[in-house]
């Protein structure tokens, strides 16, 4: 132990100084008790990603040798029609059910954030459906959507009118899964409900007094103060939209319509003993992906709510 | 903890986890330790199977019965009622396959071609517990690959007409005769829509192969040609469209898909359906009260041939066994018991004991039994998988669908371009 009451004022300058960064070199606990994330991400994210890269330079078979094919994958993958319908299926999804999926949830979340009776009661049943196992959604809009014995079908017979084989006719394909993305609306709803709810009711008194309806608010005091979470959203339906797997795969879809770029992969990996191949599809699917929230991205300050944005 | 200590802990960690994940399966490793098959300690087998509850449960009573007979070997059962083929192939991707496997016909040449699977034609070729001779060759040739026998077929079940006898005899119509043809059944099935009820339905049985084949064509040849496009092959495909889409004898396809063609069949919506030999059908009608007699008819002939499909399925042995031997002796012991199992055995001594096995198909034996003279599977392909894909959305959809209910079905122009498609696929 140093005797501070020996040492001149330079060597207890120059003793605390050491003593501080000894301090901070003794890394935080903290670290040990977050290492399982890492750990299980290295292992069950970052190892597989690396090695279906290196898969996608092989043909690999799943149940045999890999044998190297160099770029072989990526060139066939330039004119192979099935990856090419299957990527355009998925974007087709993503641009129509991206926005409406968005609209529906802030929807629901200004009409929870009005101030009506039993409001936590219809919160918990607009929530519910986002709990319940994609699986187990597809089984039930495949109940729905049937065209003879289905709930819509039988309803629109109802008025009249002759519904269309959803997921038969291959025209009606997108649209039923378009229509059935509408189930997780209710997910989307929590993160709106919060962010409508912050928003000062000075704001809102303040645009009343200036003249300013019910929808000029929304548009102009609440839809400006939720952006951050718009964009949040935004984000994460893009790329909810590109991964969706579960109902297709429980569905499927006439005419390859509903042959979704993650099923197609799956597919073609396990149906089809093509590991490397798929490995090259994920690949070319991740830059895409990338490259779309890049995008989004770049557009960050049109997201931020800020006082100088507004004015 | 410093920096160099906490690092070096989660390299360990890391280590360790990819140690214990990427290690043998522990019977195996035990077994590769325990020494060879010669000791008297029982080697421990596994055979992956796709078997339902009921189903898993009396396979292992077979399995118990086996492992009490003898003391080489004791073998369980591993069910995979899911998703079956990824969780075997990403097993044999991590080396820890299964010794024994069931594998459906489409598969086995993937597999051989892989080398995922064993040739046993010596092993066969040196053993006398089952009489080779024996088998049906429709089945047994679905578990040969470029000569040679990879495995062998337990189940080997043809497809035969399921008909309503009472309604029948009802409208006057004699029962189907055993050289009946497709021409007859288009006949029958008129006769027999009216009143809400239809002739026939169909979601894609028969395979439009059946067709097919009776009008002499074919799909493809086992060494890859395709001959989609033959004469015989169009025709086949017109004589399947003439019956598939005239809703004046078979129920229009979104209905069949919605109500379900067997269960149309058991309500008495339909009169005519096809079906695998053994398929629970008399079981069925009898416990939704038992409203009409069911009839078992053969297929009906085609112009050229007679025949009908036949679905089979194989035990084989995986690669990665450390036992081949012992885990050929267990191929043959279980094989033989379940030539006595409730599935039509695909050799020829068995297929009259199905009567006996299974109750509810005593009368229909002489049926079953002339099916399976006739019946084949398919042509399998290495790349049979991704061929029946595309035949399903090329071909067959367009075609039992009615072009998706927009009509103006060219089943010329719908083979050309599955033939295009099933050209790049195999090249």
């Amino acid at each position: 132990m140093e005797d501070l009451s020996k040492m001149s004022e330079q060597e207890k300058i120059a003793f605390l100084v050491k003593q501080q960064k000894k301090k901070k070199r003794r890394p935080s606990p903290g670290y040990l008790f977050i290492a399982p994330w890492f750990i299980s991400y290295f292992i069950f994210g970052l190892f597989p990603m690396v090695l279906s890269f290196i898969m996608s330079f092989t043909d690999w078979p799943v149940i045999g040798k890999p044998t190297f094919v160099g770029l072989e994958n990526y060139r066939d993958l330039l004119v192979d029609r099935s990856f090419h319908n299957s990527l355009w299926v998925t974007i087709r999804y993503a641009i129509v059910a991206v926005p409406i999926g968005m609209a529906a949830s802030f929807t629901i979340a200004l009409i929870m954030a009005s101030k009506t009776k039993g409001l936590s009661v219809y919160r918990t049943i607009y929530y519910l459906p986002a709990v319940v196992s994609g699986v187990a959604v597809g089984i039930i809009w495949r109940w729905i959507l049937d065209p003879n014995n289905g709930l819509i079908n039988n309803l629109l017979a109802i008025i009249g009118i002759k519904g269309p084989g959803w997921l038969t006719d291959p025209d009606w394909v997108l649209p039923s899964y378009v229509l059935m993305s509408l189930w997780g609306a209710g997910a989307g709803m929590l993160t709106y409900l919060v962010s409508i709810n912050e928003v000062p009711l000075d704001l809102h008194e303040a645009a009343e007094i200036q003249g300013a309806g019910f929808f000029k608010r929304i548009f102009l005091v609440v839809i400006p103060y939720v952006r951050p979470i718009l964009y949040y959203n935004l984000i994460m339906g893009i790329i909810g939209a590109f991964k969706k797997f579960n109902d297709a795969y429980i569905l499927g879809g006439a005419g390859n319509q509903g042959q979704f770029i993650m099923l197609q992969i799956y597919d073609t990996a396990f149906t089809y003993f093509k590991m490397g191949y798929a490995s090259a599809m994920s690949w070319i699917f991740l830059i895409i992906v990338l490259a779309i929230t890049l995008l989004v991205f770049k557009f960050t300050d049109f997201w931020k709510y800020s006082q100088e944005n507004e004015e | 903890m410093n920096k160099k200590k906490l690092a070096s802990f989660l390299v360990f960690l890391v280590t360790a986890f990819l140690l214990v994940a990427c290690g043998g399966n522990d019977s195996a490793s035990d077994n590769k330790t325990g020494g060879n098959e010669t000791e008297k300690e029982k080697v421990e087998l596994t055979i992956a199977t796709w078997a339902n509850e009921q189903e898993a449960k009396e396979f292992d009573a077979i399995l118990e019965e086996i492992n009490v007979s003898q003391d080489e070997y004791t073998i369980k059962q591993m069910v995979i009622p899911q998703d079956y083929y990824t969780k075997i192939q990403t097993m044999i991707a991590g080396n820890q396959a299964p010794d024994l496997i069931w594998l459906a016909q489409e598969y086995i040449p993937a597999y051989a071609k892989n080398g995922a699977v064993l040739d046993i034609t010596e092993k066969l070729n040196s053993q006398t517990q089952i009489n080779m001779d024996d088998y049906l060759d429709g089945s047994l040739n679905t578990a040969i690959y470029e000569g040679k026998i990879y495995g062998l077929p337990w189940i080997g079940q043809p497809y035969v007409v399921y008909y309503n006898k009472t309604l029948f005899a009802e409208n006057g119509i004699n029962e189907p005769a055993e050289d009946w043809t497709w021409e007859d059944f288009k006949e029958t099935a008129k006769a027999l829509t009216k009143d809400g009820i239809y002739g026939f339905a169909t979601t894609g049985n028969p395979p439009l192969a059946v067709w097919i084949w009776g009008e002499g064509g074919e799909i493809v040849e086992k060494d890859g040609t395709v001959k989609l496009t033959t004469p015989e092959t169009i025709s086949g495909l017109e004589l399947a469209k003439s019956i598939i889409l005239d809703e004046t004898m078979t129920m229009p396809y979104q209905e069949a898909l919605s109500m379900g063609v067997e269960q149309a069949f058991v309500n008495g919506k339909v009169a005519m359906m096809v079906g695998g030999a053994n398929d629970d059908v008399e079981r069925k009608v009898e416990e939704a009260g038992g409203q009409f007699e069911v009839g078992m008819a053969i297929m009906p002939r085609g112009s050229k041939q007679h025949v009908t499909f036949n679905w089979t399925a194989s035990t084989l042995i995986s690669e990665q066994t450390d036992h081949p031997d012992v885990a050929f002796q267990a191929l043959l012991d279980i094989t033989e018991k379940m030539f006595d199992w409730k599935v039509p055995a695909p050799v020829a001594s068995k297929v009259e004991k199905i009567g006996e096995i299974n109750p509810y198909k005593a009368y229909a034996v002489d049926i079953i039994k002339k099916s399976t003279e006739i019946s084949r599977g398919f042509n399998n392909l290495p790349e049979q998988n991704e061929l029946g894909g595309n035949q399903w959305e090329l071909l067959d959809l367009p075609i039992l669908s009615n072009n998706n209910g927009k009509g103006n079905v060219d089943v010329k122009e719908l083979a050309e371009l599955t033939e295009e498609a099933f050209k790049a696929i195999i090249e």
